[in-house]
């Protein structure tokens, strides 16, 4: 998979995967950090939190490669990967 | 004051479980995941660690470690979502009504015999399989005397005839080891507040790995948990299936602090010093005259006995004004009782911890004879 990591401005660009709970977003947390990859637990809203209350993982968008091949790797399911 | 009734309660706790449980009063007092505050953040996090403590115990995952409030609505949680409809039971000889009532009240059930050793059990096991149960249920360690069931050879045959296996280890996690992976076990359930010393209102069953994808299992409670909130059935997947309304997050977190001791601590060194006191009470009341023992286990920690013919709950007044803490009557366990062939009246139960010593048993001892010697 292709990083996407993009710079516009000098601002940095971050990832969100969702995740299906809480649980597994920590699950997740447990995982990326192990593997040295920072991130941090978030609530989603619109349209990621169609079903209401939804958490995923907020990466580095330079991370997203590495952290979506650890997710699989590791067994934990995720949905929607974007850029915010 | 002597504490003998850990297999009701542990009692003391350790000072750690104490501050982890105040410090999730204080400091982590937000509701876990339901926002996205740092209290609430906080709690969720000590929640997630209780959950890979707790996996890490039973060689289990962390996501299929369900919170209740206690080890009976674990057992309820776990039978409900494992019992086909009307499905036929069995069950141990040694089982609390914590399993006893709800297979009870869910159908037909059969138990089988516990009273000899571990091949004598097996064979009676073996036998009530040919009446095609849909579920079993067995006890790990008794609560009565502290007999460690044979559940890795149960599991295993449970496993080859396809029925699903919950062990009840109320009385044996935080001091005996058990495997879901090793016993075949769909699931163990346990409570907080018994050798895991966290405070009571806490408990969890822990699923087999196959069940993550738990669509297939009904829920026992519904309610908000956090996920999914604009639906209005439950999550299809665990723990929140399960998990419904605010978790008591103290005990959660005097849970996984009470873990980290035990593990500090060391179950063998655990078992080694509760069966050791055990040996001492029974070898003691050996030579009290009128004093009886009923199914005697050497290395347990867990120890049931009479005074002559007087009724278990007097003794235990009687102790109590001397300054004992122990538990008459039935214990919840009318099975158990059967098969230790336990008089109408029940009986005094010691149960030990790490906490007591060896001068506290021998104080018990004297305080025995004085009452056999008078009554």
């Amino acid at each position: 998979m292709a990083e996407v990591y993009v710079k516009k401005g000098g601002i940095r660009m971050y990832v969100t995967i969702t995740m299906r709970s809480e649980t597994y977003a920590r699950k997740a947390m447990r995982i990326l950090n192990q593997n040295r990859i920072a991130c941090s637990i978030v609530r989603l809203d619109g349209e990621l939190a169609k079903k209401g209350c939804s958490y995923g993982v907020k990466i580095d968008g330079r991370a997203r490669a590495a952290s979506i091949k650890l997710l699989s790797d590791n067994n934990i399911p995720y949905s929607d990967v974007r850029m915010i | 004051m002597i504490y003998f009734d850990n297999a009701a309660t542990s009692y003391p706790k350790p000072r750690a479980v104490i501050n982890g449980m105040i410090d999730a009063v204080v400091k982590f007092g937000g509701n876990p995941g339901r926002s996205s505050h740092f209290l609430s953040r906080e709690a969720s996090r000590l929640i997630y660690e209780c959950r890979e403590e707790v996996a890490s115990l039973f060689d289990g995952m962390a996501e299929n470690v369900v919170f209740t409030y206690n080890a009976t609505y674990a057992l309820n949680l776990a039978i409900n979502a494992l019992r086909p409809a009307h499905g036929r039971a069995l069950i141990s000889s040694f089982e609390h009504n914590a399993v006893l009532r709800p297979i009870a009240a869910g159908g037909e059930y059969d138990v089988f015999d516990c009273s000899g050793n571990d091949e004598q059990i097996l064979s009676s096991f073996t036998e009530r399989l040919k009446l095609h149960p849909r579920l079993v249920v067995c006890n790990h360690m008794s609560n009565l005397n502290g007999r460690i069931m044979p559940v890795k050879e149960i599991g295993r045959l449970c496993h080859i005839m396809g029925i699903p296996f919950i062990i009840d280890a109320s009385q044996s996690a935080g001091r005996v080891m058990v495997s879901l992976k090793d016993t075949f076990a769909d699931a163990i359930c346990a409570p907080s507040h018994k050798g895991l010393w966290g405070i009571q209102g806490g408990g969890f069953a822990v699923f087999a790995d196959k069940y993550s994808e738990g669509g297939a299992l009904a829920p026992f409670v519904y309610g908000g948990n956090g996920v999914n909130s604009l639906e209005s059935s439950m999550p299809d997947f665990l723990p929140e299936r399960f998990e419904g309304g605010t978790p008591s997050t103290p005990a959660i977190a005097s849970l996984l602090c009470g873990i980290r001791e035990v593990k500090q601590m060391g179950i063998d060194l655990i078992a080694y010093r509760e069966g050791r006191l055990g040996k001492r009470l029974i070898e003691g009341l050996s030579v009290i005259k009128g004093a009886k023992v009923y199914g005697a286990e050497p290395s347990s920690g867990n120890v049931v006995f009479n005074i002559k013919e007087l009724p278990s709950e007097r003794v235990c007044d009687e102790l109590d004004k001397r300054g004992f803490c122990l538990r008459g009557g039935y214990h919840c366990c009318p099975l158990g009782h059967k098969t230790l062939k336990i008089p109408q009246g029940g009986a005094v139960r010691a149960s030990f911890s790490l906490y007591n010593y060896s001068g506290e048993v021998d104080k018990l001892l004297m305080a025995v004879k004085d009452i056999a010697s008078v009554k």
